[in-house]
């Protein structure tokens, strides 16, 4: 009893929070305000693919992991046992290679033994599906296999004269531990082995199956880019760079999932974003240690502020046009392997209900389409509650010819009106989550099944009154009208809880529900950054948050991100 | 620690789904009440009548004859019924009604109270309204109509003429004067203020039942004589055909005694008076040709300007109304139109409204009735409530000396700019 008393008193007293944050707060500090231009620590930018993205925009090698290797090499400081590195005879490095990949039981690896034009046994290994045919054929067995391309050989290493004299290929590097040479093959390298030489030469072949780049399905516009991300990391950032040329745009590799040995980069302004955010990030991603990271969705929770809030607070995009603007206002975008979004860091709700086409429209149709848009957002999250608390509570609020007509509708239907919202509501998740998982051939079916059973059967039946059909209509389509898909779940969630919460105290329910749940979106923060600024807590704003003005009025970066450079456009950024 | 969270919360959760639900109601439960007639009773004191909506699908017209050969019967089910019973009070009518009704009744939308002119003139009004003022369902905008003859025969008659929803017809119908001004917009707010006020006395709707008596078939044709459209009260315009319920004219009261009439002409001069008048259309003698008339589409062009002084315990009060209006006819074709002749039009028109007033003035004296809310003004006079209420405003107002000023504009002349005499 003495316990019960005293945790009713621990939850009823105030206590100074202790550390809410979680660590990180992104405040002003000394990097604001400092000119673009200067930037004393150039070896902070790993900004190595730069080169090799201007010069080709596909197929690009995936230098990344061996950046990552060479610096999981540094970190550990220590020199390899022996039997990690090649050895000069060859038949050694053929058994250890054929050991590591598990030969006999791995099928697709294929090992080409072969001789090279002076004479010298040699061997190339790689993943049958990840390497490029054409390039092994024509670029590198023809190559090594034709006496003519050795006619100059002066007893040089082989390796060093293979590499500067026969083989035609942008991209070799010669590697001397078997676990580095390991995973470059299984990530599409050819590896060669030459007798007598102590190293391997990667050659760059790597040519898999990848999708097209294709329009985004999840966020279309009428106007403006249809171009979306796929799964191939090293396309989008790729998309990414061709819409910011700038030498400050900077790529990070971080490696994420121990055992899947994937990827993700992160990207950011260099001079734009807030270094302790970078900083952040990058410590964030670093300490997710799991076996298997496959994208942005899973990323998201692990780095996420708050991940138990319902609301979520790191933004998905599908749309590489709409994450450079977002690394133009100075905020890192975090690209995982194997799905077609990126992620954002921080977002702020706004950012979330902001779609990618209102700023391609003219700035009164922009505002127009954010208005209808926030009205859809109303409707979604309080129509249903509204509606019962009204029926329920504040029958005297409805106009009196309404209210017959509610009430003959209803006088069929046996349910109390809470059942009847539910059933419906619940039904039309069904159908939501049914259409996504259906097949695509059998998927017009279900919608004749929807529209059917709920449109007409459920009345016909009196099982639902005619009146709520409408009602949970709108709501879906005020949901589907939100351009977040995180955030419009995330509402679809709190949805039924103001369902229920009408359903029992009527408005006040509904009031005291919104109240709660406005002080969680007050607490929550993104990356540092409180949910819903710059409304609250309010700071300098651009003149984008509900209602849009010109783009040429848009001329300061968002506070709340406490760039180093906050000016977006000159003094007079139009004539 | 975690446990008892859980706990707690799960005792909340409990609390409040246990507890407060209990005032919930479905549409369905309530039998809606959209009028509420009172009479003087024949078993017990009161007859008590409720109108509410049946929730029936409203047949109406609805069935078709489709087939040549078929008949089909039509159901005439309007959705609305009323039940009329003798009780010892409103409430006890009430719950009377609720335990045959398989409904409770509820007021919340209710829009008419009708109570009958005997009640009216017996001065049981205040006794009756107070109860029902204090009621918490019943909303303070529902109208006040005083029916001449029996209030249930009047919300027996009360059915959606125009459409298929009742309430829509009464909420329409009583905004109707706002385009005629024949009857005032009286709530129950406005009647129960002015039954306690000291300032003014108070008015309601006047309203009958017709049974189309008024209405001659036969006999000798009218002639050339002068009687003004709204010279009526309800329950007497010489109409056959529209819905069974009129309203027309204003019922005046003395504390919460009706004391007489005032017939539409009367209740557009006074609603000029207190400033509320929207529009009319004034039917007015030719000022050339006494047996031709001049239609004018009138409207309030500002407040009435309202001044009151006291010469020892006599109120002096000079009250100004300001009109505008437009031309609708003019069948003498005499051209009004011109500079020369609209002043004469205008100032016909002003004495007219002038003399009707100030014959409306010495009726209302006479009733010892303030209908015109001049206390309001004559109130500042007074340094504090106690003054005033010693004065006793109503007692006094049959005193007062009230001139009168009437200033008319005519604005436009319609879709003629000058009449030309008919060419034989």
């Amino acid at each position: 009893m003495f316990r019960l008393f005293q945790t009713v008193k621990y939850f009823l007293t105030y206590r100074e929070p202790a550390d809410t944050e979680g660590g990180f707060e992104l405040l002003e500090g000394k990097y604001e305000e400092v000119e673009n231009e200067k930037k004393e620590n150039p070896t902070q930018k790993a900004n190595a693919d730069q080169s090799e993205d201007t010069e080709k925009s596909t197929g690009a090698p995936l230098k990344a992991t061996k950046r990552n290797e060479n610096r999981k090499k540094e970190n550990k400081n220590q020199l390899p046992a022996q039997d990690e590195l090649v050895s000069s005879e060859l038949k050694a490095n053929f058994e250890k290679i054929k050991q590591e990949l598990n030969m006999p039981k791995n099928a697709d690896i294929v090992i080409r033994e072969f001789t090279v034009g002076m004479n010298l046994k040699a061997f190339i290994v790689f993943v049958d599906g990840m390497a490029d045919k054409i390039v092994i054929n024509d670029f590198i067995l023809r190559q090594l296999m034709n006496t003519d391309h050795f006619k100059g050989y002066k007893n040089e290493y082989p390796l060093d004269y293979v590499m500067n004299h026969v083989l035609s290929i942008n991209d070799i590097e010669k590697a001397k531990e078997y676990k580095k040479i390991i995973s470059e093959i299984l990530n599409g390298v050819t590896a060669l082995f030459i007798e007598g030489c102590e190293e391997a030469l990667l050659i760059e072949s790597r040519g898999y199956e990848k999708r097209n780049i294709e329009k985004p399905s999840t966020e279309s516009v009428v106007m403006g880019s249809q171009e979306g991300f796929t799964e191939n990391l090293r396309t989008n950032i790729t998309l990414i760079r061709r819409i910011i040329k700038n030498k400050d745009l900077i790529t990070e590799i971080l490696p994420v999932g121990k055992t899947s040995n994937s990827n993700c980069a992160i990207m950011y302004l260099d001079g734009v974003a807030n270094p302790e955010l970078v900083k952040e990030v990058k410590s964030r991603i670093k300490s997710i240690n799991i076996d298997f990271v496959t994208g942005d969705g899973m990323i998201e929770q692990f780095i996420e502020d708050k991940p138990f809030q319902i609301i979520p607070q790191v933004l998905n995009t599908e749309r590489p046009d709409r994450a450079a603007s977002f690394i133009m206002e100075g905020q890192v975008i975090i690209i995982g392997e194997g799905v077609p979004f990126v992620n954002v860091v921080p977002v702020t709700f706004f950012a979330m209900f902001h779609a990618a086409e209102d700023s391609f429209l003219r700035w009164p149709f922009g505002t127009a389409i954010r208005l209808i848009r926030i009205l859809g957002l109303f409707l979604a999250t309080l129509l249903p509650a509204l509606y019962v608390s009204l029926i329920l509570y504040h029958q005297e609020m409805i106009p009196t010819d309404l209210l017959v007509a509610f009430a003959t509708a209803r006088e069929n239907v046996p349910f109390p009106t809470i059942i009847e919202v539910l059933m419906l509501e619940i039904s039309f998740e069904l159908i939501r989550e049914a259409g996504i998982r259906v097949p695509g051939v059998i998927g017009p079916t279900l919608g004749i099944i929807g529209a059917l059973i709920l449109g007409q059967a459920a009345v016909a039946a009196n099982l639902v009154s005619p009146v709520l059909i409408i009602v949970v209509a709108v709501t879906g389509l005020g949901n589907f009208a939100i351009p977040s898909y995180s955030l419009a779940t995330g509402i679809r969630l709190i949805r039924f809880g103001l369902i229920l919460s009408g359903a029992f105290l009527g408005f006040y329910g509904v009031a005291a529900f919104l109240f709660i749940a406005g002080c969680f979106a007050c607490s929550i923060k993104s990356f540092g950054v409180p949910f819903l600024s710059p409304i609250s807590p309010v700071t300098k704003k651009n003149p984008d948050i509900i209602a849009r003005m010109p783009n040429f009025k848009q001329k300061m970066r968002p506070d709340y991100l406490n760039t180093p450079n906050r000016k977006r456009a000159g003094d007079k950024s139009r004539s | 620690m975690y446990r008892t969270a859980l706990f707690i919360l799960a005792c909340c959760i409990f609390l409040i789904m246990l507890t407060a639900c209990h005032d919930a109601h479905e549409t369905d439960d309530f039998a809606h009440v959209l009028a509420v007639g009172i009479d003087k009773g024949i078993s017990n004191k009161w007859r008590i009548t409720v109108q509410f909506a049946t929730l029936k699908e409203s047949g109406g017209s609805k069935s078709q004859v489709t087939g040549g050969y078929e008949t089909v019967e039509m159901q005439e089910q309007d959705g609305y019924a009323a039940i009329t019973i003798d009780a010892p009070s409103f409430y006890g009518g009430v719950s009377m009604i609720n335990s045959i009704l398989p409904r409770k009744l509820n007021f919340m939308h209710t829009k008419l109270l009708v109570l009958s002119e005997d009640i009216a003139k017996s001065g049981l009004v205040g006794e009756y309204l107070a109860p029902i003022a204090r009621y918490r369902e019943i909303r303070r905008n529902v109208r006040v109509l005083i029916s001449k003859g029996q209030a249930y025969e009047f919300i027996k008659e009360n059915k959606p003429f125009f459409g298929k929803t009742l309430s829509k017809s009464m909420e329409q119908i009583v905004q109707e004067c706002s385009n005629t001004g024949f009857f005032p917009n009286i709530t129950l707010g406005d009647f129960y203020n002015d039954i306690k006020s000291t300032y003014n006395q108070p008015i309601a709707i006047l309203a009958s039942a017709v049974d189309g008596s008024s209405f001659k078939e036969k006999g000798s044709f009218w002639g050339d004589a002068f009687k003004s459209e709204g010279d009526y009260v309800a329950g007497q315009l010489p109409r056959t055909g529209g819905n069974k319920i009129e309203l027309f004219g204003t019922a005046v009261f003395n504390g919460d005694i009706m004391v007489g009439e005032l017939n539409g002409d009367e209740t557009r001069l006074m609603l000029m008076a207190r400033g509320q008048f929207k529009r009319g259309f004034f039917t007015m003698p030719d000022p050339m040709i006494p047996e031709l008339i001049v239609p004018i589409d009138v409207r309030l062009s500002r407040k009435p300007l309202v001044k009151v002084r006291f010469e020892g315990n006599k109120p002096i009060i000079s009250l100004k109304i300001r009109l505008e209006g437009d031309l609708l006819a003019v069948q003498s074709s005499i051209n009004y139109e011109s500079k020369e002749l609209k002043p004469v039009l205008e100032k016909a028109f002003e004495q007219y409204i002038k003399d009707e007033l100030n014959k409306l003035i010495e009726k209302c004296k006479g009733l010892k009735a303030d209908v015109f809310r001049f206390g309001g003004t004559a109130a500042r006079q007074f340094d504090t409530i106690e003054d005033w209420e010693q004065y006793n405003w109503n007692e006094q107002f049959e005193n007062a000396e009230i001139n009168t000023e009437v200033d008319f504009d005519l604005r436009r002349t319609g879709t003629m700019l000058k009449s030309s005499p008919i060419k034989k």
